[in-house]
């Protein structure tokens, strides 16, 4: 008798077929999802997750370098004007496919200053810049350096050359790296050295760009960390 | 590479949800959920209730998958796994499974002919619904899903024969049920 009772209720309930809502499926789809994140199969979504933190980086420093352009003394000068303004011995000159001429101020200037690269009279300040094709690295970036000789502390000084003088030269060096129009990054220094040649100068300006390629590395190490601890934790 | 929408067998299908394959995951669960959630009904009776063991025991079925050896049948597998989800969730909401002393009857199985043909699965469902949870969890399993009453003492920690207590008398109350619905049927049909 008892198998009978067994027999008839495994017959009918044993293959008993009753669907589910259909929620069930939205919610045990959200649940695998996660775990499917979590397994690390889409690795590609985490990479694209770190690019788009590091041109968010990028894009942070340009709205840095955006407003620095704000400020009237750092401007760019025509490039051929620049040229023939710039008697630069050791630096090598190449021309700027992506400048753009912008006008420059005038400013008055008390002494008369040894400068062998300006023809203008010394009412002008001028703006040099330097293109310069800059391996920083192992790219080649076209960097644009843009010297104010005449920095906000408006010290009226000018040469960049050796001067004839020991007078303490403060320059504000301005940096634009031009690299195919999109990322621009932007450093400003000081060099207080007197005796620098522009060549010299330009090492340094090297140097900053592959310190600027550092914090981009430093981003990305905490982009890793970031991701990593998001890994363990569940 | 090109994925085929169809899975020749449970072998492909298992190896596209081990991948990560959506598609093949939403193919495994189309499959088999009305029998898993059938199942889950069997146990907890409530329909909410069964549905959240029906999610989360898929969940555990996914993640246990690279342990299915390919030895013996998948849906048993994967019913086992469900069953012991739903024993889980009973446990959790009950301090004991098991209704002591709760039935002094200690009448047996009469024997006779069932009637049975006028018994749709879905009344013998409710029937089953309605046992006191001991009963129903022990005749579930002793009787749909043959496990042995040695395996239902370890699984929900009794004694053989306290398994085979609720068994009979789960088998003495689906019978007044039969008996029941058997009167209502012969009332309903003029007999």
């Amino acid at each position: 008798m008892e198998n009978k009772i067994d027999q008839l209720f495994k017959e009918k309930l044993g293959q008993l077929d009753k669907a589910p809502a259909p929620v069930a499926w939205d919610q045990l789809e959200r649940k695998l999802a996660k775990k499917n994140q979590k397994k690390g199969i889409i690795w590609w979504q985490m990479v694209a997750a770190g690019l788009v933190l590091l041109l968010g980086a990028k894009w942070a420093f340009d709205s840095n370098d955006a407003l620095l352009k704000n400020v009237p003394d750092t401007q760019v000068i025509a490039e051929d004007q620049g040229l023939s303004q710039l008697a630069l011995p050791t630096v090598e000159k190449e021309p700027m496919p992506t400048v753009q001429e912008v006008v420059t101020t005038e400013k008055k200037q008390a002494p008369v200053q040894n400068v062998q690269q300006e023809k203008v009279t010394s009412e002008k300040v001028d703006k040099q810049k330097t293109p310069i094709v800059e391996k920083v690295g192992e790219r080649s970036l076209i960097a644009e350096v843009v010297v104010d000789t005449n920095p906000i502390s408006s010290k009226p000084v000018i040469n960049i050359e050796e001067p004839a003088f020991k007078e303490p030269e403060t320059t504000a060096v301005t940096i634009k790296i031009v690299n195919s129009g999109i990322n621009q990054t932007t450093a400003r220094s000081e060099d207080t050295e007197v005796k620098k040649s522009l060549l010299g100068k330009v090492i340094t300006i090297g140097k900053e760009i592959a310190e600027i390629d550092d914090a981009i590395g430093d981003i990305r190490e905490a982009k890793n960390q970031f991701f990593s601890k998001n890994k363990d934790s569940k | 590479m090109i994925r085929a929408l169809l899975f020749k067998d449970d072998q492909q299908l298992i190896e596209g949800c081990l991948r990560g394959d959506q598609k093949a995951q939403k193919h495994l669960y189309d499959q088999y959920s009305g029998k898993l959630f059938a199942l889950c009904l069997r146990y907890m009776k409530d329909h909410d209730l069964a549905q959240d063991v029906l999610i989360e025991g898929f969940m555990r079925i996914f993640e246990k998958l690279e342990q299915f050896k390919h030895e013996g049948s998948f849906e048993g597998w994967m019913k086992r796994l469900m069953v012991n989800h739903a024993l889980m969730t009973l446990r959790k909401n009950r301090a004991t499974l098991m209704e002591l002393n709760w039935d002094d009857e200690r009448s047996e199985l009469k024997e006779e002919v069932l009637q049975s043909d006028h018994l749709e699965a879905e009344d013998m469902l409710s029937m089953v619904k309605a046992l006191p949870v001991g009963y129903r969890t022990v005749f579930n399993l002793y009787a749909i899903e043959g496990y042995s009453h040695k395996e239902i003492g370890d699984m929900l920690q009794i004694s053989e024969n306290t398994s085979k207590s609720q068994l009979s008398r789960a088998r003495v109350l689906l019978q007044k049920m039969m008996h029941t619905s058997e009167n209502i049927n012969n009332a309903e049909n003029g007999k």
